[in-house]
């Protein structure tokens, strides 16, 4: 290095940690650099399995057109199914099909209808506490209001 | 400066310097024209039935179509612009993301479906130049000037073939480090060229350079420390003694 200035400490210093990461030992920019060189005159080429490791996890994201050809089958398949089953029940007379009345009007009129709750409790409530008994009261009065709309319709009343 | 006598094989073309410009322009047409009247240069038509079919949402024909393009856009335009693997195949990946956002946008040219993909790569490239803070050699200015000279050319350039722009771009990235390591004491290149690029081992290039290993390694030291200050375009007098 007879034309070379004599390096300096921190030169040696630099130069030493620039070799070990050009041997794979340690980073270093210059070795950043020496790559980015490297790879902009001799790019290698993508290994065939890792191109299609990154192509197969970016496809995956597209949305499959099988996939969505299946799901509108379901679909209109569960929509003819509920729509037989409503067919079925309206058939059967267990539900009144739309703008139609059942003929059965005895057992309709006997049915329990939605009402308040009001003339369970006396009023007006406690600011506080109770709330758990007026529950159970009404939950205990529904159930008994279902039950009878239940066996009258099965026609066991 | 006197150009180092570079001759390195398939990776530079030694031309005189002052006619570089030129010869690379009468080279790339003369490898147009080639490429262009060439058989295998024009799949156009089972390309243009596969982008029919991939637009339609058939994900095996866009699985093609990247299975073609995508290792030339990974070696010719993200590796050399990028100058790290691993970025480079994030940088694929993001491309194929923006492919499937963008693939009902695209409009099938007579080119073929390369030149768009090339610049959605390019893009990519750039924002990842432009968000990172590694050591590159190209800069965003840079990346951004090749953008637009080829969105300027997508749509029209019909003889534009896939692996004349795939050459030219492997042109423009060793154009760039030979043009820098013109720019940096002959004995710097020479080093850089044979331990950086040709990857000798550390002692024969000492030897060669008549030097003991570790004075080369300070030697090639310096030489990066140059040709980093070549590489930025505010360090001009970065010619060393």
């Amino acid at each position: 290095m007879d034309r070379e200035p004599a390096p300096t400490e921190e030169e040696v210093e630099q130069a030493r940690a620039l070799r070990d990461a050009l041997e794979g030992r340690g980073d270093h920019a210059d070795a950043e650099l020496a790559r980015a060189l490297r790879l902009a005159v001799r790019p290698t080429e993508l290994p065939h399995l890792e191109h299609q490791a990154i192509l197969h996890r970016t496809l995956a994201k597209l949305p499959n057109r099988r996939r969505s050809f299946a799901l509108r089958i379901a679909g209109v398949g569960t929509s003819l199914a509920l729509a037989a089953a409503v067919a079925l029940l309206v058939s059967r007379g267990i539900v009144a099909a739309p703008g139609t009345e059942r003929h059965d009007t005895v057992a309709t009129a006997s049915l329990m209808r939605s009402r308040t709750t009001q003339p369970l409790f006396d009023q007006p409530f406690p600011r506080q506490g109770g709330e758990s008994a007026r529950i159970d009261r009404i939950a205990w009065a529904r159930g008994r209001d279902y039950r009878a709309n239940l066996f009258e319709r099965m026609g066991v009343r | 400066m006197n150009a180092v006598a570079l001759t390195i094989p398939g990776w530079y073309a030694p031309f005189p310097r002052g006619r570089a410009t030129e010869m690379q322009r009468s080279a790339l047409q003369r490898a147009k024209v080639a490429a262009v009247s060439s058989p295998s240069g024009s799949p156009a038509l089972d390309e243009r039935a596969l982008v029919d079919r991939a637009k339609a949402g058939d994900r095996a024909a866009l699985g093609q179509l990247l299975s073609h393009h995508g290792p030339r856009l990974y070696r010719t335009v993200l590796l050399p612009r990028l100058g790290d693997e691993a970025r480079a195949r994030d940088a694929l990946s993001a491309t194929y993301e923006r492919v499937i956002q963008r693939l009902d946008q695209y409009t099938w040219q007579p080119c073929g479906m390369y030149p768009w993909l090339r610049v959605i790569a390019m893009r990519i490239a750039l924002d990842m130049i432009r968000s990172g803070r590694h050591e590159v050699l190209f800069e965003a200015d840079d990346l951004q000037r090749e953008i637009d000279q080829a969105e300027v050319s997508l749509g029209r350039d019909v003889s534009a073939a896939d692996q004349v722009q795939a050459q030219h771009d492997l042109e423009v990235a060793r154009a760039r480090v030979q043009d820098a390591l013109d720019r940096i004491n002959p004995r710097y290149a020479e080093a850089i060229r044979m331990r950086v690029i040709e990857e000798q081992p550390r002692e024969e290039v000492a030897r060669k350079m008549g030097v003991t290993p570790a004075t080369f390694d300070v030697l090639l030291h310096r030489s990066m420390a140059a040709l980093r200050k070549a590489l930025r375009p505010e360090a001009s007098e970065g010619q060393e003694p």
